[in-house]
């Protein structure tokens, strides 16, 4: 197994985890999977510099771990905090139905990889699945955001959606300052704490947390 | 052709005599009948000549006023005589014994019969535009007198006049002015004059909605599921096995009259059979009426059949022949073994109603005890339809697999992908044709019998003649693979495919008999091991219950609960209702009450909202020029549209933010395409990303 | 010479018809080893077949001679398409273009008429279960053949004895994930249509947790054991699929390849054998999701293989 079908592997394995993901039914499985699918998006720049010839930098292995520690270590744990805390029923609700959800990411992978094929090629990415698997995820993401009562479900699918542009600027893994970088990840950790100090509210005020119920704001008095 | 001409005289002197001997019902049908299979016979004389040697088409031509009466019969009319002949002649036969020369007008049936056969033959063999249209004619309004037979009965009417409306807007908007534009370019109305007019947009649009229609495509299928059960049974079996096939012979002529078709026909073919299929066979599992889901599974089969001739065509593009070949070739056999086993099973729930008074599925059970040749005939039907060898579906289904895989390995990607497309929807139509038939066949006639009231009489022979002659044809197709291959590959040159294609690069048929052979001899030799091994049977008891002591009829799988699973899981798309009545109380006094209902979706939400809007239109211009009250108000006709619309703006009221969050994302993701597509072109651009953040 | 190829191809036909009791064997003593028993004798299935064989048949009342035909041209229906999968070689008996999907659906009027004869006997768990196989049949038909897809793409080819052999080997060096997903949706095929945990439980007869055993309930006799050895025939030809992908073997010579096929087969009994007992059945709701995510799978494998076509 070469290093080149390694990094191939490791893509399409990040693909089934996004399926798995739309498939999951019960929150603390969501929160796992996505992650598993950190973890192996933190290796991924560490194998881009292996594979084009060269001992991996400190840039990258500043990049991996800084990924490992927050969006492993201390992000799933603050969304499982906002579960423990919160939920009743620690279960998925969705719209559409799992079988579908599951059928229609399958037809945005295909999407991507088609549309993918039409990109103009530019920075020569380091495996030519990085690009449809990076839309893919992108539009997992969003299709979990849209697709899910809860509102701890649209955290993840938010998350998500970060790691999709997260492997998009891969594509430019030297060309991107380290300070950009770090200003990402810090941008995906305050957002996500602030979600949770916002659906604890939510909780705390309506005794639920389906935000498809928000619309419905009465006046109770008078 | 002289046997043509001979054969449409005939039914024209026998249909004018039917229509005098109004005070001899009796003797109307028989010289009706009679004349038709006798006109069939010599029909078949002139086409199997034309298919099997290697003479010329024949060609007559008498020169009229308006058009010319130009007849010729080439290979591929020779094709459609066959499947024509054979199944009419079958109904020919089961019609006496299923019309009642005392309850219902028997000259007029006869008398329309035999006009309708004559316009198919005619159809067929025309080789001028206005002839064809002529014999479209005739065949519509021969098909609505047809249809509406039992005319007592209201839905009845009903659904003649839906058959009637159906076909002739198809014939109004889409075929007329088909043949209108190609008269206006080649200048000519006969046929060898459109070769090379007809490779246009147009020309293709309108030919695929307007036969489309006839056939029986989704959506524009509404009156298939209508008019079908309600037809006396022969005359669907001619409906389903033999009229909605001149859809496709006209889809076909126009086919061949076009060398060069661009590469988005073949694609808008392929999408619209893999489509009409799955949801054809989908609606299929859902019925409750065996005629109703007959009809289904003839807009299944039509999608087959089109996929077929879209893969032919994808072939075609490609460059290569024998892709091409193997498409038409599968199309064209399963237009013949479609009509014969529809046919079978069609003639089947006409022996069906004779002898039980109706085609419920739920209150039948049990009839294999009362009829062991009906039930025999019938599982025959069944294990054709589902395509599973040794019989005739499963050889053009082959062939049209082996077509698509092919399509698949040679072909670019855009090819591949959809051919994977049809491939797999091919796949899931089986299983669930499967499914659909295993359920009726296993509620209808194995089992016990479900209502009391149900008391099966004998089936006339008369009825099961023309049965064990459509399954016998079907079991010899299936085992006689190389030869019936053969012959639709020789047809389908009559489509353009160049002569000396030979299948055998692609799929061996010949290897196919081998192997029906094989599955024969073992069904053979393992039935003997078993008469051998086993001694007299240990007793006949009732069957386990699992402990149950006291099993009723009632306790047995009903169909609908067969196909419930199924149903339910695609309920989005079936769109099923369903009411549940349960049973109240510990110990209940009353048994509960289910009932389910599937739409057809394309009618409730496509065609009687705009039938509805017509007719408002219509009163309203009315209610201009009449001073006086205004029209009352027919809710009753708008109350589903409207329901609709105010479900949807509920639905879309309760989930605002989902909704809003859609509609941003749906925008961006349009913006990036656009973007995308757009820079395409120039290479150094960079790639347009969502992640161009920082 | 030529009765040397004869006694070969007759040698590894009669390989072929026990090969699927063995791995019955293999299964239910790999199963009863987790649960801390022995288990049966290795060769309790040939007991138990001959035992069936030998006994009278008891008939319901309401069964016709559906019921009586289901078992024979089921097992015949199987037995014609093991002449054209290659088990324990890279060769079959009848080979040819378009085979492949001779044999699917051979597979899939053996289950019709098993299904026939299931709502023969007029009893509701019978029809139960025919409802639960015609639905759970249905959805495994597309996964089964996106994964032949992926076969058929890779090595262009439509005949069976070719698309498992030495023409993978090249796919696995370049589009490994694609095998290896391919593999994983003909596993969960394999486990649906042979009616193993975690769809359906062999050892249960509850009528709610079954689909295959609820459909043979009624049979007795050399019925039954035509069923049963029918049953171990399908798994063994799908597992020859799974096998065959998974370990493409070139042509080495006969006395190598033969006892490493038998000895792969095995493997993938003790496999099965481990899922069984490690793994509980799913809830009936959640099959059509498993197979849902089997055709999703195998379909990824396609997108991967005509990616890396076009590319």
């Amino acid at each position: 197994m070469t290093l080149q079908s390694t990094v191939d592997g490791l893509l399409v394995l990040v693909l089934l985890l996004d399926l798995a993901m739309l498939g999951a039914s019960r929150l603390m499985t969501c929160v796992r999977l996505f992650a598993l699918q950190s973890f192996v998006l933190a290796l991924l720049p560490a194998c881009a510099e292996l594979l084009h010839g060269e001992r991996p930098g400190t840039h990258a292995i500043f990049i991996g771990v800084a990924a490992i520690v927050l969006k492993v270590g201390v992000i799933p744990w603050l969304v499982a905090r906002i579960i423990r805390t919160g939920e009743v029923h620690r279960e998925v609700e969705p719209f559409i139905g799992f079988t579908t959800s599951m059928v229609l990411g399958a037809l945005l992978i295909v999407g991507s990889f088609v549309f993918a094929g039409r990109l103009p090629e530019t920075s020569h990415p380091f495996s030519s699945n990085l690009v449809p698997v990076a839309l893919s995820t992108l539009f997992v993401g969003l299709l979990i955001l849209v697709s899910r009562m809860k509102a701890v479900t649209q955290v993840i699918g938010y998350l998500v959606l970060e790691n999709g542009i997260y492997l998009v600027g891969l594509l430019l893994v030297r060309q991107t300052p380290l300070l950009v970088e770090l200003g990402i990840l810090l941008d995906v950790f305050v957002g996500v704490f602030i979600m949770a100090i916002v659906v604890y509210r939510i909780r705390e005020e309506f005794d639920h947390m389906d935000t498809h119920l928000l619309d419905e704001l009465k006046e109770t008095q008078g | 052709m002289n046997w043509l001409l001979a054969s449409g005289g005939l039914l024209l002197a026998a249909s004018a005599i039917c229509a005098l001997l109004r005070r001899q019902p009796r003797a109307a049908l028989r010289l009706g009948m009679g004349a038709a299979v006798g006109a069939c016979a010599m029909a078949l004389v002139p086409a199997l000549q034309v298919l099997l040697s290697d003479a010329q088409p024949a060609m007559e031509s008498v020169e009229l006023p308006l058009g010319h009466f130009r007849l010729k019969l080439d290979l591929l009319g020779a094709w459609f005589v066959l499947t024509i002949c054979i199944t009419s002649a079958a109904a020919a036969v089961h019609s006496l014994g299923y019309v009642d020369p005392q309850r219902d007008a028997t000259w007029s049936y006869a008398s329309v019969f035999c006009l309708l056969l004559c316009s198919l033959l005619g159809l067929v063999c025309s080789s001028d535009a206005v002839l064809f249209l002529v014999f479209w004619e005739t065949m519509l309004l021969g098909a609505f007198f047809l249809v509406g037979f039992h005319d007592r009965d209201p839905e009845t009417r009903r659904a003649a006049w839906v058959y009637l409306v159906a076909n002739h807007i198809g014939t109004a908007f889409f075929v007329l002015p088909m043949f209108a534009v190609l008269w206006l370019k080649s200048g000519s109305t006969r046929f060898e004059d459109f070769s090379g007019f007809a490779a246009t947009p147009v020309v293709f649009l309108l030919a695929l909605l307007g036969f489309g229609t006839k056939a029986g495509l989704i959506p524009l299928h509404i009156w298939l599921p209508i008019a079908h059960p309600l037809a006396p049974a022969p005359v669907s079996a001619i409906l389903s096995g033999v009229m909605v096939k001149m859809g496709v012979y006209g889809l076909v002529r126009v086919i061949s009259w076009s060398p060069q078709l661009p590469r988005w026909c073949a694609v808008t073919l392929i999408v619209a059979g893999a489509f009409s299929g799955l949801l054809g066979v989908l609606y299929a599992v859902a019925q409750h009426d065996l005629k109703r889901l007959l009809a289904f599974h003839t807009v299944e089969n039509v999608g087959i059949i089109i996929l077929g001739l879209g893969v032919g065509l994808l072939g075609r593009s490609l460059g290569q022949p024998v892709l091409e070949c193997a498409g038409f070739a599968g199309a064209l056999l399963h237009v013949l073994n479609h009509s014969l086993f529809k046919g079978l099973l069609f003639l089947s729930a006409g022996a069906l109603i004779h002898s039980t008074g109706t085609t419920m599925i739920d209150r039948l059970g049990g009839l294999s005890r009362a009829g062991r040749l009906h039930s025999s005939l019938f599982l025959i039907g069944a294990l054709a339809i589902c395509g599973l060898p040794p019989f005739n579906g499963f050889v053009s289904e082959w062939l049209i697999y082996g077509s698509l895989a092919g399509c698949a390995v040679r072909g670019t990607a855009v090819a591949s992908a959809l051919s994977i497309v049809g491939f797999v929807a091919l796949a899931a139509m089986g299983g669930l044709a499967i499914a659909c038939f295993a359920k009726a066949f296993g509620a209808i006639f194995l089992g016990v019998p479900r209502d009391p009231a149900v008391r099966p009489h004998r089936v006339p022979a008369m009825m099961l003649a023309p049965m064990a002659l459509l399954a016998l044809l079907c079991v010899v197709i299936g085992l006689a693979a190389g030869p019936a291959a053969a012959l639709a590959v020789k047809v389908s040159r009559g489509m353009g495919v160049s002569a000396g294609v030979s299948l055998r690069d692609l799929l061996p048929p010949s290897q196919l008999m081998l192997t029906g052979g094989l599955f024969l001899g073992a069904v053979v030799l393992l039935g003997a091991l078993r008469a051998l091994l086993g001694r007299a049977p240990a007793g006949r008891v009732d069957t386990w219950g699992c402990g149950y002591s006291r099993p009723t009829a009632r306790m047995q799988y009903t169909a609908t609960s067969f196909a419930w699973s199924l149903v339910s899981s695609n309920r989005e798309i079936l769109l099923t209702e369903r009411h549940v009545e349960p049973p109240l109380g510990v110990l209940p006094a009353a048994a509960g009450r289910v009932h389910s209902h599937t739409p057809d979706a394309s009618f409730d939400g496509l065609f009687a909202p705009l039938f509805a809007a017509l007719r408002r239109l219509f009163r309203m211009m009315q209610t201009l020029t009449w001073s006086g009250e205004p029209a009352v108000a027919h809710a009753h006709i708008e109350v589903g549209h409207r329901a609709s619309l105010r479900r949807l703006l509920g639905a879309v009221r309760r989930r605002g933010i989902h909704i809003s969050i859609t509609y941003i994302i749906l925008v961006l993701v349009a913006l990036f395409v656009i973007e995308a597509v757009r820079h395409s072109g120039a290479r150094t651009e960079p790639p347009p990303a969502g992640g161009a953040r920082p | 010479m030529i009765w040397k190829t004869a006694a070969v191809a007759v040698g590894e036909g009669l390989l072929v018809l026990i090969l699927p009791l063995v791995l019955m064997s293999v299964i239910n003593r790999m199963k009863a080893r987790f649960a801390g028993r022995t288990g049966p004798p290795w060769l309790q299935p040939f007991y138990d077949v001959i035992k069936l064989l030998r006994k009278g048949s008891v008939y319901s009342r309401t069964t016709t001679w559906v019921f009586r035909a289901g078992p024979v041209i089921s097992l015949a229906a199987l037995a014609t398409a093991a002449t054209m999968v290659p088990v324990v070689s890279n060769r079959c008996l009848l080979g040819f273009q378009g085979d492949v999907i001779v044999v699917v659906y051979l597979l899939a009027l053996a289950r019709m008429f098993t299904m026939l004869a299931a709502l023969d006997t007029g009893s509701s768990f019978e029809g139960m279960g025919a409802a639960r196989e015609a639905t759970f049949g249905m959805m495994a038909e597309p996964a089964l053949f996106m994964s032949m897809l992926v076969l058929i793409l890779s090595t262009g080819s439509l005949q069976l004895g070719t698309m498992v052999g030495a023409g993978l080997s090249a796919e696995w060096a370049t589009v490994g994930s694609a095998m290896v997903l391919t593999s994983a949706a003909l596993l969960i095929v394999l486990l649906t249509e042979s009616c193993r945990i975690p769809v359906d439980d062999p050892n249960t007869h509850l009528e709610l947790t079954m689909i295959h055993e609820v459909m043979v309930l009624d049979h007795s006799g050399p019925d039954l054991a035509f069923i049963t050895y029918g049953a171990a025939l399908k798994f063994t030809l799908l597992g020859s699929f799974l096998v065959h992908s998974i370990f493409p073997h070139p042509d080495w010579a006969l006395h190598l390849l033969i006892p490493l096929r038998v000895c792969e087969f095995i493997a993938l009994a003790l496999v099965v054998g481990v899922i069984e007992s490690t793994m509980a059945r799913l809830r009936l709701v959640k099959i059509p999701q498993l197979l849902a995510g089997a055709t999703v799978l195998s379909g990824l494998a396609v997108v991967l293989v005509l990616s890396r076509r076009g590319a």
